[in-house]
């Protein structure tokens, strides 16, 4: 199945047995996470740098599906990105860092869903806090009438997102939306892979039964 | 699986899964037009998504939310590295909150059972711990069966956590929970 034909290549590798290469995200963090042992800080800062280069698109989608709000997803995201920096040094090496990253995303996504007004947790530098998203450039929207189509038939399809139960969305959103294996899956979220399919299976009927007419 | 019987959804989600090895799919033409319906179904909610995706993140705000990003980590104190509690202890991959669910149903069927005895002592017997469906005790297979029997039992169990067991809920409550937002391995 070509599931992400026409969307952006995922980053994250799968669950490697021992004995496959880690992937790039797992290598940039054992990177950093040896320069904050060594105390080189300001280096680690400045690879970091890469860390988000390679997750942070994936970190913004996930968190958008789950919340469904613009300010919500990219806060979720930073506070992803500042929870992994200062907690690198509990990074197991051993395993893909995606994983790590998506669980602590997955987490914050949920305490955002339980406190839709909880004001970001991490600091914003003050030089930042200007309004929240830049003003786009008039050429890269599309044209009205293919933003209304779409965003018609997308919007059924969040609301009908929305309408599924709090696991079956996180694996839903993990499995088809995000490329994971199951095996990826069931470790980010504490689930067994029989678990993840059998909420996947769910999810997917109860889609159908919203979506198809 | 005769050709006149055709593949249940259950069946037909697995398929979605794994690569399409099963006999049946492979004489059937209405099970493959049904599967490939479901992984048409599959990609119109997944470039649904996308779409949605992409009409509020744009190109200027993904990298926006970059910058933000970054100024937020070089404002960061140096040398103020936290560590998760538990830190560096593998983490076990099993459910641990579902023996805590165990544990609870049999410290239930104890109190019920001695609950049952001192208050009806002189009554004829009846099943013990009333509250407590006979599902509860399936829990365990949830994690050695088939998919297709996952899915029935999943509904029992599910059954079961909005059911009417108080008792269990209040045990299970004053279990410590080790892994709540668990973001160690
Ligand atoms: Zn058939």
């Amino acid at each position: 199945m070509p599931r992400r034909s026409h969307a952006p290549a995922p980053i994250a590798a799968p669950v490697t047995p021992e004995g496959t290469p880690p992937s790039p995200a797992s290598v940039v963090a054992s990177e950093i996470k040896a320069m904050l042992a060594s105390g080189a800080r300001d280096e680690a800062r400045e690879r970091f740098s890469a860390l988000v280069d390679l997750l942070h698109r994936r970190a913004l989608r996930i968190a958008y599906y789950y919340l469904r709000d613009a300010d919500d997803a990219a806060e979720a995201a930073q506070d992803a990105f500042l929870k992994v920096f200062l907690h690198m040094p509990a990074y197991s090496e051993t395993r893909p860092f995606e994983v790590w990253f998506t669980k602590i995303l997955v987490n914050g996504c949920l305490d955002r869903q339980k406190s839709r007004s909880r004001r970001l947790k991490w600091t914003i530098p003050a030089g930042d806090a200007s309004p929240v998203w830049p003003p786009e450039p008039a050429s890269t929207a599309p044209s009205p009438e293919a933003r209304l189509l779409s965003k018609a038939r997308a919007g059924e399809i969040a609301g009908a997102l929305a309408e599924l139960p709090a696991r079956q969305r996180q694996v839903f959103v993990l499995r088809y939306l995000d490329g994971q294996s199951p095996a990826f899956v069931g470790e980010a979220l504490g689930l067994t892979e029989a678990t993840v399919r059998v909420h996947l299976f769910r999810a997917l009927r109860r889609l159908r039964g919203l979506l198809e007419r | 699986m005769s050709i006149e019987r055709h593949l249940n959804d259950t069946r037909l989600y697995a398929l979605l899964e794994t690569a399409p090895a099963d006999p049946h799919l492979a004489s059937c033409p209405h099970c493959q037009a049904r599967l490939a319906e479901l992984r048409t179904f599959t990609e119109e909610i997944r470039s649904g998504a996308d779409g949605s995706f992409a009409q509020v993140f744009t190109e200027t705000r993904i990298d926006a939310s970059k910058r933000r990003i970054l100024a937020a980590i070089e404002a960061q104190p140096a040398g103020q590295l936290l560590r998760f509690p538990g830190a560096g202890t593998p983490r076990v991959p099993s459910l641990r909150a579902r023996p805590r669910w165990m544990v609870a149903a049999a410290a239930g069927l104890i109190v019920g059972l001695a609950l049952g005895r001192w208050t009806q002592s002189d009554r004829p017997v009846q099943p013990l711990a009333r509250g407590i469906p006979p599902h509860v005790t399936a829990q365990p297979a949830v994690y050695a069966v088939s998919v297709a029997g996952d899915d029935e039992l999943l509904t029992a169990l599910e059954s079961v956590h909005s059911g009417p067991v108080g008792m269990l809920r209040a045990i299970h409550e004053l279990t410590p929970l080790s892994e709540q937002h668990d973001t160690t391995w």
